[in-house]
């Protein structure tokens, strides 16, 4: 149980060093509910984001926690920071992340990489990669005493995001959607690519509502499309100014 | 104007090769003729009627030939498979999908060069492109289930080997739950081994997909928890072996006629599992 809450008391020291040094923070609570072709029916997933911003620099935490999954209760997390910067009146972000998932008491899977993000009023693309690390826990090598820890690599996978939306991303609502192979706790493999429909509207300068609508399919690239996961999310955001 | 031309060339390009390509069915890409969970009511009927297979051994270790896309047409690869597998007295051969290109005619072909069941055992599963031109109908009047297990007894112990219709990429929630109803049982059986065709990890750039990441965490901590010794898969046409905990997961090399590495697998099962690639 304390190691759930490990995230958790990270995010709440990066919040209180924010409170003393940086300009900007963002709030994000959101919760997922759909049903894929691993889930034991409805499944619900519910998450926490903090984004501390100051000036062009931002470091982003997150913290998921995975209801009534097809594995028992999951937990995932993820740190990334960002730099905003323009060249010639082009805007780009470069992002560098770290994300872990507990998504078995035997297994875990831990994913670094870096991208970069390129957008305008209407649009934005995000083209990176990763290296996605799978290994066994602790908890495997006590019931299974190994030589050595074993390990799986993916190295330098292709992630990436094409996005469009009405209105420009300024504006107090919009509607965007988006195709891409990656989620804030999930990167899926660059054939295995998902749909994405997102409303969002801001009644304050500080605070801000969204739904978003997912659609993820198996074997498009194998020429035999299948059903693979749907859910809705929907989360408010909150942004407080110093 | 040059701009509008481009684009009305690329989709008119994109379109023709909609309706006549002739090696991959591009309609795949958006709508398929059958869904895995169709397939595994089919299988599971077939199975009904069939039952599963028991061979039985008096060998304390004993041969098993695997081998994957074949993508017959062609047949030189696989006569060879064939001829090794049974001159070194092979107890079966696993076909681990994608053997056909899926058009009737080569599964009809296909079905004249499956050795008879007196010399050899075979088990076949279902890939990719066994699906194209709704390949399924034909592969399943013809070839039977994809989704199935069998068992081999040896005067020390029963092993069990599952075999998992992959060919869309994802084994579908109900055969996600037939798969977690057999492996219950694994602790009856001393080596339990998977056969499927899509390969889980992506150890090179390729356009062929994997199962979605979701689905292969499920099938690592299911494989884990029930210790599963080996898990054979093809669909990459290049091999390569990964470990995780007590389990190998072996992509095999494609067996295809032409193919610069074509090889096929060679399993000498007894208390422990040998593999060995056999290059052709």
């Amino acid at each position: 149980m304390f190691r759930l809450l490990i995230p958790y008391l990270f995010m709440l020291a990066c919040f209180s060093l924010n409170t003393q040094a940086l300009s900007q923070i963002k709030i994000t609570a959101f919760g997922d509910v759909g049903s894929n072709n691993v889930s034991k029916g409805i499944y619900f997933n519910t998450a926490l984001k903090n984004d501390f911003m100051y000036k062009n620099h931002s470091l982003n935490t997150a913290y998921q926690f995975c209801v009534n999954k097809h594995l028992s209760n999951t937990s995932n997390c993820f740190v990334d920071y960002s730099y905003q910067f323009a060249v010639s009146e082009h805007n780009f972000i470069a992002k560098t992340f770290f994300m872990y998932h507990s998504f078995s008491k035997l297994a875990f899977e831990y994913n670094v990489g870096l991208s970069a993000s390129y957008f305008r009023k209407h649009f934005r693309c995000e083209l990176g990669t990763h290296i996605r690390s799978l290994g066994v826990s602790k908890k495997y090598m006590q019931i299974h005493p190994l030589e050595k820890p074993t390990y799986i690599y993916e190295k330098f996978n292709m992630i990436y995001l094409i996005s469009a939306s009405l209105k420009p991303y300024d504006e107090n609502w919009n509607i965007e959607v988006s195709v891409t192979n990656m989620d804030y706790f999930l990167l899926n493999q660059e054939t295995n690519p998902m749909i994405n429909l997102k409303a969002h509207y801001q009644w304050n300068k500080q605070w801000d509502v969204f739904w978003e609508l997912w659609y993820n399919s198996a074997g498009s690239f194998n020429l035999s499309i299948n059903p693979f996961d749907c859910f809705f999310r929907t989360g408010i955001s909150c942004e407080i100014i110093y | 104007m040059r701009n509008y031309l481009l684009i009305k060339v690329i989709i008119g390009l994109f379109l023709l090769g909609f309706i006549s390509c002739d090696k991959a069915d591009i309609r795949g890409m958006f709508f398929s003729y059958n869904y895995v969970n169709e397939r595994f009511d089919q299988s599971m009927e077939w199975n009904d009627i069939h039952g599963f297979k028991q061979i039985t051994t008096t060998d304390s270790v004993y041969k098993i030939y695997v081998m994957g896309d074949s993508h017959m047409g062609t047949d030189k690869n696989y006569n060879t498979f064939i001829f090794d597998a049974i001159e070194d007295s092979a107890l079966a051969v696993v076909m681990n999908g994608d053997i056909t290109s899926g058009r009737a005619k080569d599964v009809a072909i296909f079905e004249k060069k499956i050795p008879p069941q007196s010399t050899i055992e075979s088990f076949l599963l279902v890939g990719n492109h066994d699906l194209y031109f709704d390949g399924w109908d034909e592969f399943y009047k013809r070839l039977g289930s994809s989704t199935y297990y069998f068992t081999v007894q040896t005067p020390q112990a029963i092993d069990l080997f599952i075999c998992l219709d992959s060919g869309s990429g994802t084994l579908g929630y109900k055969q996600m739950n037939w798969l977690k109803n057999i492996l219950k049982d694994r602790t009856l059986y001393r080596n339990c081994i998977v056969f499927t065709h899509c390969n889980f990890f992506r150890s090179r750039h390729t356009s062929s997909t994997n199962p979605n990441i979701e689905e292969i965490r499920t099938l690592l901590d299911l494989f884990l928890t029930h210790n599963i010794n080996m898990v054979i898969t093809g669909h990459d046409h290049k091999r390569s072996i990964e470990i995780l905990g007590n389990t190998t997961y072996i992509t095999m090399d494609a067996l295809l006629d032409g193919h610069k590495h074509a090889s096929y697998l060679k399993l000498s099962i007894g208390s422990s599992i040998h593999y060995d690639f056999e290059q052709l």
